[in-house]
């Protein structure tokens, strides 16, 4: 077996690092973590609101890509969004775990932004934060009315029905700015972001 | 529902988990046998994916990081451990070795995938009251279970053949019309593999695996290694 160094490691594209974490190389696993922590743990905060919370869901998402063998399968997405979609699932589990949950969404819909200080970059990281500031700018602009309830879908966890009687509007409504917002976003996409 | 098809407004929400679990059923249930749908819903992945992508960026602690990677090295030693015992340990002909004799060996797959399957739900206690598991129907002595929770499920297989240069083992994953790739894994010496299969797994999808050249295909190429239907 020839060993790989953490600089090769490092110039590798995300979807040949992950067969090398498949065959549970701890050093590519590594250099998968210093590229999808910040993203994982920042999805995770703004799901379950609390670090502690936070940390515990980001280690158990990515210790169980670990523990799975990393079957990343790249005709479904870039490895960021496979991650996240796990990432996002263990916080909602969370969530519904907890008797008493309360997403921050159902005090305003622009809570769904929150500042933080970018620390030193890398390139590569510097580029993937640039576009998650221009997507932030897109789903911003949408209207305040379509990006709380895709919010409290995505980021609260609740379903239509719960958010239609939250905000106290009927449901018919509730569905349709879902589908109105999420189809400017995909609109979004296809003007190639 | 919208005549034979469920309403776009109801796709889109269930492409952001926000349907009943009964509306769920039915959507999940429709698109097993509709590909327009099937397809729609697909489409709608990347816009959900980007909202993952939106939020402020924060930089987890430190210690996260000593935490996670004191937690893979602890896997790695513990695995070579068990490699090392498992190559000192003498073969003996226990019940795999029944799997020598095909005319029997589907059967048995499935009477011992039934109980190793609880054997994992009860070696998991995260998995929680919707977790179920399904027997595995395999060929040429291969056996295992699939474990069905809410948000991804878990092959857990033997009997899996060594790979010979790019080959790998693919899991595929089957509803109605649609097919779609899943994980693709590589069992370790002794012919064990556990692999994740994301996505939820509704009633009548089909997980089936083959053993590809190599990764990457977009059909199978080869016969069907062993499958299981969720119930």
């Amino acid at each position: 077996m020839v060993a790989v160094t953490r600089a090769e490691l490092q110039r590798l594209a995300d979807e040949d690092l992950m067969p090398m974490v498949a065959r549970e190389d701890p050093l590519a696993f590594e250099v998968f973590y210093d590229r999808h922590a910040g993203a994982a743990y920042s999805l995770a905060y703004r799901i379950v609101g609390s670090r502690t919370a936070a940390e515990d869901v980001t280690q158990e998402a990515l210790l169980s890509i670990w523990r799975s063998g990393a079957r990343y399968d790249r005709a479904r997405g870039s490895v960021r969004a496979w991650t996240l979609g796990i990432v996002r699932n263990r916080a909602i589990d969370l969530l519904r775990k907890e008797s008493g949950r309360s997403p921050k969404l159902a005090a305003g819909g622009d809570e769904i932004l929150e500042r933080r200080a970018a620390e030193e970059l890398t390139d590569t990281e510097a580029v993937r934060r640039e576009t998650a500031e221009e997507v932030r700018g897109a789903i911003q602009e949408l209207p305040e009315d379509q990006s709380r309830v895709i919010g409290l879908a995505y980021f609260g966890g609740f379903s239509h029905s719960e958010i239609a009687e939250m905000l106290n509007e009927p449901l018919g409504t509730i569905k349709g700015r879902m589908r109105l917002g999420m189809d400017k976003i995909r609109a979004t996409l296809a003007e190639g972001w | 529902m919208n005549g034979e098809h469920p309403d776009r407004d109801d796709l889109v929400a269930f492409a952001l988990d926000a349907l009943e679990p009964g509306e769920e059923r039915e959507i999940e249930a429709h698109t097993q046998s509709c590909a327009r749908c099937t397809r729609e819903l697909e489409a709608l992945v990347p816009a959900v994916a980007l909202l993952g992508e939106s939020v402020e960026q924060l930089e987890p602690p430190p210690e996260l990081r000593e935490r996670v990677l004191a937690e893979v090295r602890a896997d790695v030693a513990r695995s070579g451990a068990e490699r090392e015992t498992t190559a000192r340990r003498p073969r003996r002909r226990g019940w795999r070795g029944l799997f020598a004799r095909p005319a029997i060996a589907v059967g048995l797959a499935i009477a011992i995938a039934a109980i190793g399957g609880y054997e994992i739900a009860g070696n998991d206690g995260s998995g929680g009251p919707e977790e179920s598991t399904v027997p595995v129907v395999a060929q040429q002595g291969i056996g295992g279970t699939l474990a069905v929770g809410e948000h991804s499920s878990m092959l857990d297989l033997h009997g899996l053949g060594p790979l010979k240069g790019q080959q790998v083992y693919q899991v595929w994953v089957a509803k109605g019309q649609s097919l779609r790739p899943s994980s693709n894994f590589i069992p370790d010496p002794s012919g064990r593999a556990m692999t994740a299969v994301d996505g939820r797994l509704t009633a009548g999808t089909k997980v089936m695996v083959t053993r590809e050249p190599h990764p990457g295909e977009p059909a199978p190429t080869t016969p069907v290694l062993l499958s299981a239907t969720v119930q």
